[in-house]
């Protein structure tokens, strides 16, 4: 950021309320959650103190101390010390502190005030204190500090303009630490006898509602049974509440697609807008309310707090496949998408457990495996949509691929050998906030866009180009087969029929499945042109849904072609393949070599393979073919 | 081959080469872009 502003950045320990500060103060809508480590890189953004003057803001991953080893937190320090490379050592450090925790908080704090930096301390979530009975004195607090001090509530907004007039200049004075520098023992002493000063706790300990909320959902038995009862309701909302929009969407696309054979005359055009184009892109983004569905439910968990508890329960589990329990926010993460999960293992000390992290982490089911597992459920079960059994089905698929996940890390993670660097897993269990509506609803539009700008951008292209593919070289016949036949999908079709057919596919199938490895949810679209095609228009009329075109085909011999065995063994592929290129590429960045990039696509792809030759075949002798 | 059908296979024939092209160009240039894969909030 090269700018002539003063740089302002926004320090404290994880989960002290940063992320929403810096929204607060920028007007930013990066993402804030309630648990610890959301943010792993330095966020810019730009404010304007009291008096209107420009200030760049930079918000900066938490971090427990400035000797922190996970490479996070060495960012944050490196910024802090003016060790970075890119980032200039800011001007002015706002000390984030959550008051209800404000012993171990004020440590960070202590060891910015070291720096020789001017500090400002905002003492955030002062609500949340005073609920617990602590009365916070913040004028003690800044006379023991030598530093302003500004209760707020980011989350409303609370002390925003007390804190940007605090940022007026000129800056306050570099403070002078009035404990032995560099002393860890002294600075430790010091931060508790100012704690005890500035925020005096009630006689007793009054048992809040958290506390309350934790005897169930942290008890070892209970804590799994609600866990496992939240994410079956969770899967079953996604299958009933979207049928109602995802209707609307289908007559979307019936009505235009009706519009426009009505108005145009036979011919290329006409098939490529139709099948192509509506055909093709509308098979994917019928599934949006239940993209929006899932990201609403995740964003109510990471708000809530109850993201964290779901770590706190796994830890155990975690250590058995010789995983700490800040493995598990990553891998938490990659359900909704890789990337951020991918990153968020930065929050994790020791090398080799976040290159294992890494290398699990897209066996997470992310949101883009949602539109496939959507589209071939139903057809396990007689094709029609909702119901338990189907959010049973669904369950069972998040759980297979997690549990593949843990036992090939346990098995990475032995061949690696033991680590000089131990992780140790400092978990904070923040308390149970109501939901910051506005964030979710901004998180849930972003999500929704990006999906729809995939839709409009990537898939569009692949469906025109497939839909090229599918048409020429052309052939003057009226049998839509034979059309298929001599086109370019035609022949790769032919060309890999026998590699896929062990798994129970045919060459279409194949085909579809090649064309999803730029982006899986191309493969609803690919299914939806390469089948269409093949149908006579009376047949097409009557069938009107992907799945019922589907589940009508059959082989040469009279043999049902989606057969339970078939669409398992779909599932099975969908489950374990890499197929994201974006991921690729980050794993790449992040292991810091296309060794282990380019491994993973390999792995996962052989692996996906092979799972479903297998069960394909088991499930055969079972007779479900 | 009809007069209609003839324009549309040009049409369409052309909406392919642009998809290609674009598909070329954007491959070139995301090279020194952000990732933006999944919303904006993530800086990959």
């Amino acid at each position: 950021m090269e700018t002539s502003n003063e740089l302002i950045a926004l320090a404290g320990n994880p989960n002290a309320g940063k992320t929403t500060l810096f929204n607060a103060l920028t007007g930013s809508a990066a993402k804030v959650g309630n648990y610890a480590g959301v943010t792993v890189s330095v966020k810019h953004g730009e404010m304007r103190n009291s008096h209107g003057k420009a200030l760049d803001l930079i918000d900066l991953p938490g971090t427990y101390s400035l000797s922190g080893g996970s490479p996070d937190q060495q960012i944050a320090r490196g910024v802090l010390l003016g060790e970075n490379d890119k980032i200039a050592k800011p001007d002015l450090v706002v000390c984030v502190l959550d008051a209800s925790n404000l012993e171990r908080h004020l440590q960070i704090a202590l060891e910015v005030i070291e720096l020789e930096i001017p500090v400002v301390v905002a003492l955030n979530m002062i609500d949340q204190a005073e609920k617990t009975g602590l009365r916070l004195d913040p004028v003690k607090l800044s006379e023991e500090l030598g530093v302003p001090v500004v209760p707020i509530q980011a989350d409303k907004g609370k002390g925003i303009i007390e804190l940007k007039q605090a940022l007026g200049h000129p800056f306050p004075p570099t403070p002078e630490a009035s404990w032995e520098k560099g002393d860890e023992a002294s600075r430790r002493a010091f931060g508790l006898q100012v704690a005890e000063l500035a925020a005096r706790r009630p006689e007793a300990h009054t048992s809040t509602l958290s506390d309350k909320l934790d005897r169930v959902l942290l008890h070892p038995v209970l804590g799994w049974v609600c866990f496992i009862g939240i994410m079956f309701a969770l899967f079953w909302s996604i299958f009933s509440f979207a049928s109602i929009p995802m209707g609307w969407i289908e007559s979307l696309q019936d009505w235009a697609s009706g519009t426009v054979e009505n108005t145009m005359a036979e011919g290329d055009l006409r098939d490529l807008l139709t099948q192509g184009i509506i055909g093709g892109v509308g098979s994917v983004i019928i599934f949006l309310p239940q993209i929006i569905l899932l990201f609403f439910f995740i964003g109510l968990m990471e708000s809530s707090g109850y993201m964290a508890r779901a770590a706190f329960l796994m830890d155990g589990f975690m250590a058995k496949v010789g995983l700490s329990g800040k493995a598990f926010l990553p891998l938490l993460s990659s359900y909704a998408c890789a990337i951020p999960g991918v990153m968020a293992a930065r929050t994790i000390d020791s090398p080799k457990e976040r290159l294992v992290t890494i290398f699990v982490a897209p066996w997470m089911s992310c949101s883009a495996r949602l539109p496939v597992y959507l589209l071939l459920v139903p057809m396990l079960l007689g094709g029609s949509e909702g119901g338990a059994k189907q959010a049973l089905i669904f369950l069972s698929i998040y759980v297979l691929g997690t549990l593949t996940a843990f036992v090939v890390a346990r098995i990475l993670r032995g061949k690696l050998g033991p680590d000089d660097i131990q992780s140790h897993f400092l978990l904070e269990l923040p308390p149970y906030r109501l939901p910051q509506w506005k964030y979710i609803l901004r998180h849930v539009l972003d999500r929704a866009w990006a999906f729809l700008r995939n839709a409009g951008t990537v898939i569009l292209g692949i469906m025109i180009l497939l839909w090229a593919a599918t048409t020429y070289p052309k052939l003057d016949s009226d049998d839509p087969g034979e059309v298929l036949s001599h086109s370019i999908v035609g022949r790769v079709s032919v060309a890999i029929e026998p590699i896929v057919k062990p798994m129970g596919f045919d060459g279409r199938t194949g085909t579809a499945i090649l064309t999803s490895f730029a982006a899986r949810e191309v493969f609803v679209g690919s299914m939806a042109q390469l089948f269409h095609v093949n149908e006579a228009d009376d047949d097409a009329e009557t069938r009107n849904s992907i799945r019922e075109i589907l589940a009508a085909q059959t082989w040469p011999d009279g043999r049902k072609m989606f057969s339970p065995a078939a669409v398992i063994s779909l599932l099975i592929f969908y489950i374990y393949a890499l197929q994201c290129l974006p991921t690729t590429a980050v794993v790449a960045r992040e292991t810091g070599s296309w060794k282990w990039g380019i491994g993973q696509f390999i792995f996962m792809t052989v692996f996906a393979g092979l799972a479903s030759l297998l069960v394909y075949q088991v499930a055969k002798l079972f007779g479900l073919s | 081959m009809s007069e209609s059908s003839d324009w549309q296979t040009w049409a369409a024939l052309s909406l392919v080469a642009i998809t290609l092209l674009t598909f070329v160009i954007r491959g070139h240039r995301k090279k020194n872009s952000g990732c933006n894969h999944c919303g904006p909030e993530n800086d990959c």
